[in-house]
């Protein structure tokens, strides 16, 4: 009877145990974020050294957009970006780009973001870890935080299929204006062709 | 008379060799995967733009040459659309010739693709998938591929190189 106990209480244990690492396990596997998550915060230095953090711009809606200079597809987009931010920065929208890319060097981004003209902070993601946090893959992919941190808006920049392609969708312009409206948006998760993050490379 | 006007056309023809572009859409991806072909079928998805794509398009071009058609099945699927085809893919292709043929797929989004491709893609080029005979997914690779990287799942599988 004792030993009959025993097995149970130890088999009872060990169901407890192996829910708990499924859990675990699943929110470990599944997919990271979702809309309408808190955006994980970060603390980065932009090409000129200055910290940014995302809670440092709580209360206001911002455009997070992962980019690469050595991308082609990216820096396709950049032109449209700046217009965009032209845009939409006058109505308190934050935009800040993320290089996750394992060479480029901040001195390397702020030479390439002085060329373009590209106007918003470009922060260096050394070693790619807030990309891994948040499983960005694509350049350009762009989050929109809401004035709640939260994730609004996740996927493509449009849905052009080069980088001077002419998009029919411009899916974070979409987002942005609902947003501002206080309009649901319509299309809060897409995907597009891109270039991969250049990660550094795991031994 | 008739020798002058041969021999600038034949050395223009051969310097001029239109490259094979076949368009292909949605469906026709579909179908090619559910047709029950002998051996494997790789599809490569690419883009003019995407320098990482470029490079290993090369290797593509020496897997289709050293292994036996029936059993290598090879779909090298640009996604710009089908409105680049001369303006740029005929272009690059003449600069890059390849010895297989180059498939334009009319139009897709990465959402919609990755329906008739039966996985999860990211969008980020290059894309690699490799399926067998009955069409299910063996490997994919949303990075670089290597000649080497084809060659050991080729071989694998029990596709060896041609005997020439």
């Amino acid at each position: 009877m004792t030993n009959y106990n025993l097995t149970r209480k130890i088999k009872s244990l060990f169901t407890i145990c192996l829910t708990i690492c499924v859990m675990l396990g699943i929110s470990c596997q599944g997919k990271a974020l979702n809309i309408g998550d808190s955006m994980p915060d970060f603390n980065l230095k932009d090409y000129d050294g200055k910290e940014h953090s995302l809670s440092q711009y709580k209360g206001k809606i911002v455009v997070i957009e992962f980019c690469s200079q050595e991308c082609p597809y990216s820096r396709g987009a950049d032109p449209d970006l700046v217009k965009l931010h032209t845009k939409y920065s006058t109505k308190g929208v934050v935009f800040l780009g993320i290089d996750s890319h394992f060479k480029t060097q901040p001195e390397e981004i702020k030479k390439y973001a002085l060329e373009v003209k590209k106007p918003y902070p470009i922060l260096k993601d050394f070693e790619n870890k807030f990309a891994d946090k948040v499983e960005a893959k694509v350049t350009p992919e762009i989050f929109i935080v809401d004035k709640d941190g939260k994730i609004a808006y996740h996927g493509a920049f449009d849905d052009r299929k080069g980088p001077d392609g002419q998009p029919t969708e411009k899916y974070t312009e979409n987002a942005l204006e609902a947003l501002l409206s206080g309009k649901p948006i319509e299309k809060t998760e897409t995907k597009a062709w891109g270039c991969t993050i250049k990660r550094v490379p795991k031994n | 008379m008739i020798i002058t006007t041969y021999l600038p056309f034949a050395e223009e023809k051969q310097s001029e060799k239109k490259p094979i572009i076949y368009n292909i859409n949605l469906k026709q991806i579909e179908t090619s995967l559910s047709e029950n072909k002998q051996g494997l079928t790789i599809i490569n998805l690419w883009a003019t733009w995407c320098p990482p794509c470029v490079a290993e398009l090369a290797h593509f071009g020496n897997i289709y040459e050293k292994y036996p058609k029936e059993k290598v099945h090879l779909y090298l699927i640009n996604i710009e659309g089908k409105e680049i085809k001369e303006k740029v893919l005929e272009p690059f292709l003449k600069k890059n010739p390849l010895p297989c043929p180059v498939y334009l797929l009319d139009e897709g989004s990465p959402e919609e693709i990755e329906k008739v491709l039966k996985t999860e893609i990211s969008g980020a080029l290059p894309i690699t998938l490799i399926y067998n005979s009955g069409g299910r997914l063996l490997k994919k690779f949303e990075e670089s591929i290597s000649e080497k990287d084809i060659q050991s799942i080729l071989k694998e599988n029990g596709i060896n190189e041609k005997d020439i």
